[in-house]
């Protein structure tokens, strides 16, 4: 299970969104409002956050269709949230029975999982729009690399649930939730993304603002009592910097109360929330998190070619048909037509169909050109992505869908 | 009451030869509508001969002339009129 995590956060890209649309992410522990109402209060204020969480990340990836993000939407729907929910049912349930010590490991170890994994559908919402209005491959692909190699420890270590390996693996990337939400930020008023798309990437970083002044309030009893200080008052007037009483002031102020006393009767580790706390805090050097870098075009090219091909014939040749920023090397017929009519096409839908379709000889007999063909789906249509490349130059001539085709 | 596609593929024939379309234009809306929004089972076996050889010609228009030089499967202005010309004579045929 944890490799399906991890590939959850890691592989996102694939041709095909064939019955993306049939697959909804469903969590029946959620819809369970009379029981949740019988924790006790503490364990209920991280139930709720933890509620809230888990219909936002439903809703928002039902919004993921688009190919980039296929991969990623499959995994989350069959695996991740049933497992992130079948371990809130546990919390819950031991909650009930009083072990409040295990509750607490089940649930800071939950309030990890789901940070990362809500992060991670903010990443991807965003991934999706900026395939669509063709931001170089490279730059995807890196920013899903570098998500993945940063996030992964972090969620391996929240499903062992082990409050040594959850610190020590939070502790690994200070900053980085923080970070992460900056950079989406940026990202997304960089390519202009559409209102839906800034929703999602600003709704991960409001709650991450309203979770990051819990975090901090309760972080800095937990900071305390991690190092063995002595034991003080609530600092509640501390929760709420501006941006936090906007959103929900009152419902954060009672979530770090809870926190601290959760802290305080031994159900949640102290070290973990403090951790977790360092991982959102703001430092006067900003963000660690930068937009991945191309400037090392041919490591960029042998990255993208050896993500998408199959074989090293097309890892060869999708070496020649990206640019050294990342993009197609396409014919300027192409090009327009991938601006205009057939912007619909993402690019790396072409570059799967080049690593991994069937290829065949040019089927207008032109010599050294190849067509290779890929099953795909548009809005529900099934056809076909065909592709025709110059192999010599590995330049691209045609890019269609044809809907209704079959290979 | 919105156009029904093959009505609309009519008329886009009908547009670009009497030089109210220009080819490039011409060629992304016939692409759009018969690819993308026709159900090919409802037509005609007249609107099936025009319509389906004249796409086969439109998705491979190439306003660039030094492009069509490198690769021969790309279609000129003319080679699109033409295509139109033919699919209208095989619709004009199928209403007789």
């Amino acid at each position: 299970m944890r490799r399906g995590f991890s590939w959850a956060l890691v592989v996102v890209l694939a041709t095909q969104p064939a019955c993306v649309a049939e697959i909804r992410a469903r969590c029946p522990v959620i819809s369970e409002p009379s029981t949740s109402a019988a924790l006790p209060h503490d364990f209920a204020q991280l139930d709720g956050l933890l509620t809230h969480r888990a219909l936002q990340m439903m809703h928002d990836v039902d919004q993921l269709h688009g190919s980039a993000t296929t991969s990623f939407h499959i995994v989350f729907a069959r695996d991740t949230l049933p497992l992130l929910c079948g371990r809130m049912a546990q919390a819950r349930e031991l909650a009930r029975a009083g072990q409040f010590v295990a509750a607490g490991r089940k649930y800071q170890a939950l309030l990890v999982a789901s940070q990362v994994m809500e992060l991670a559908v903010a990443v991807h919402a965003v991934v999706e729009y900026a395939d669509a209005v063709r931001e170089p491959s490279l730059v995807l692909v890196q920013t899903l690399g570098t998500f993945g190699n940063q996030m992964t420890p972090i969620l391996e270590a929240a499903l062992t649930e082990e409050p040594a390996r959850i610190q020590s693996a939070l502790r690994a990337q200070p900053e980085a939730f923080r970070a992460w939400a900056e950079y989406l930020e940026r990202w997304s008023t960089h390519i202009h993304a559409d209102a839906e798309r800034m929703e999602v990437a600003k709704r991960v970083w409001d709650i991450t603002i309203g979770v990051i002044a819990a975090y901090e309030t309760a972080g800095a009893l937990a900071e305390v009592a991690a190092t063995g200080g002595p034991p003080i008052a609530p600092a509640l007037a501390a929760v709420g910097g501006a941006g936090t009483v906007e959103l929900n002031g009152a419902a954060y102020v009672e979530l770090a109360e809870s926190i601290r006393r959760l802290i305080a009767s031994g159900a949640l580790d102290a070290s973990v929330v403090a951790a977790l706390s360092a991982t959102t805090a703001h430092m006067a050097t900003g963000p660690k998190v930068e937009p991945p870098s191309t400037n090392e075009p041919a490591h960029g090219r042998r990255l993208l070619a050896s993500r998408f091909g199959s074989t090293p014939e097309r890892a060869a040749l999708l070496e020649r048909v990206t640019t050294e920023e990342g993009g197609l090397n396409t014919s300027k017929t192409v090009a327009e037509q991938l601006a205009g009519p057939r912007s619909y096409i993402p690019s790396q839908s072409v570059l799967e169909t080049i690593g991994s379709g069937v290829r065949t000889a040019d089927p207008k007999g032109v010599a050294g050109h190849f067509m290779y063909r890929a099953s795909a789906t548009l809005n529900g249509s099934r056809g076909v992505l065909e592709v025709l490349v110059d192999e010599a130059s590995g330049q691209i001539r045609h890019v269609l869908f044809v809907s209704g085709a079959t290979l | 009451m919105s156009e029904a596609p093959s009505i609309r593929l009519r008329r886009l024939i009908s547009e670009f030869k009497a030089g109210a379309l220009e080819t490039r234009l011409f060629c992304a809306q016939f692409e759009r509508t018969y690819n993308l929004e026709l159900d090919k089972s409802t037509l005609s076996s007249a609107e099936a001969a025009a319509f389906g050889p004249l796409f086969e010609e439109v998705i491979w228009f190439s306003p660039f002339p030094e492009e069509r030089a490198q690769y021969p499967g790309y279609r000129s202005e003319a080679d699109i009129a033409r295509a139109a010309e033919i699919a209208a004579q095989r619709l004009g045929e199928g209403d007789r």
